[in-house]
């Protein structure tokens, strides 16, 4: 690392363990996977569980929840050290279906919110 | 100038101009983020996460904020969680935007544990990426691009564009300040004043006290008093900065006097 050796190295979002084989990239890296995998499990089973899908009416309870409290839940889980590396693999989670969606964008003529919305006034 | 909001086509898919210059203006962004980074000696334990975390936070303030300046009536949308996906819909407001990104990347300085801000890093690429992202404004001719102007450089906005009247081409506004603000950090960046988070802030105040004079031609929904939801997060933004200068400028002050 190039850093002075009086300055404090930050907590690091992975393990300290080193890896040997599969048991120790799981060790190093199980907690971020489990925050990536987990968002989609979770998020799925909830829609499915709902019975909600993409073009549902958008004003549905469960969909106005959803948002903030995923947000909320991140917050949670990078504040509580313990759980810090898994709120890692739900913003890379995040992060994925963002750009996935900014790259898809391309394709449509989407401008800041509009056309798709239109302000009323 | 005619607008051209779709650039070319790829396999008969069309490529329009506003996504992908927000597409192209965020990478370069992320590009010079990464060489700045590197400059700095950033660790990457750091960078990726705060990056990372900042640009979800970015992309959430950006949406959120649409509450703010555009009506809660929005709020079905906004906060929809399939929305935040939806290619179809744009990415909100870059005010927002900037305030998410600060947020996110705060959250997860504190979460690493970094005591001390290497964020300044992102106080260039921020007004990189806005410039370029601009392009993809102007092209497409978002916004009808600005209020009715008899000024020389004033742009024709056809009606079906929401305008049949010369506009302040807006955009090009921000993208005229953005690279000026771009090389004006810059210059800035190895000043011993702008360290530890410093630079950052004096380039979102800069940016937020442009924002709040570009805005009186542009065609955003007002809120109050003549004034639209940008401009008073603009103001609050600029506010909040100069209060943290002057607080730590004394606080410096009162540190460096004699006992």
């Amino acid at each position: 690392m190039d850093h002075l050796p009086d300055e404090k190295l930050p907590e690091s979002i992975h393990s300290d363990e080193s890896p040997t084989g599969m048991g120790g990239f799981l060790a190093q890296y199980g907690y971020q996977i489990a925050g990536f995998l987990g968002w989609y499990v979770i998020n799925i089973l909830i829609w499915l569980l709902a019975g909600t899908k993409p073009g549902d009416a958008p004003e549905a309870f469960l969909n106005l929840l959803l948002f903030p409290a995923n947000v909320v839940t991140l917050i949670v889980l990078a504040i509580i050290k313990s759980t810090r590396r898994i709120a890692f693999g739900v913003v890379v989670a995040l992060a994925f279906n963002l750009l996935v969606s900014l790259v898809m964008g391309v394709s449509y003529n989407a401008w800041c919110f509009i056309p798709f919305i239109f302000p009323t006034n | 100038m005619s607008p051209v909001p779709i650039l070319f086509y790829v396999g008969g898919v069309p490529v329009y101009s506003h996504g992908f210059f927000l597409l192209f203006g965020l990478l370069a962004g992320l590009g010079w983020l990464v060489i700045e980074a590197r400059r700095r000696r950033w660790s990457k334990e750091e960078v990726i996460p705060i990056t990372l975390a900042a640009f979800v936070g970015g992309m959430i303030g950006a949406k959120v904020s649409i509450l703010f300046f555009n009506g809660f009536e929005y709020a079905p949308i906004v906060l929809n969680m399939y929305a935040m996906f939806d290619p179809r819909i744009g990415p909100g407001s870059i005010v927002g935007g900037v305030v998410g990104g600060y947020i996110g990347g705060y959250i997860a300085s504190k979460a690493i544990g970094k005591d001390r801000c290497s964020c300044d890093a992102f106080a260039p690429a921020m007004a990189l990426a806005t410039a370029i992202g601009r392009v993809g404004c102007f092209l497409s001719f978002e916004d009808a691009l600005g209020k009715p102007t008899s000024l020389p450089w004033g742009v024709y906005v056809p009606i079906e564009y929401g305008g049949g009247y010369l506009a302040h081409p807006a955009p090009l506004y921000d993208i005229a300040f953005n690279l000026i603000w771009f090389v004006v950090l810059l210059a800035l960046r190895d000043h011993k004043w702008m360290q530890n988070g410093n630079l950052l802030k004096f380039g979102i105040a800069g940016y937020a006290f442009f924002r709040f004079f570009v805005e009186f031609v542009r065609n955003n929904r007002l809120l109050a008093l003549g004034l639209t939801g940008q401009q008073f997060a603009s103001v609050a933004i600029f506010a909040v900065v100069v209060v943290y200068f002057v607080l730590n400028g004394r606080k410096r002050f009162v540190t460096a006097q004699p006992a």
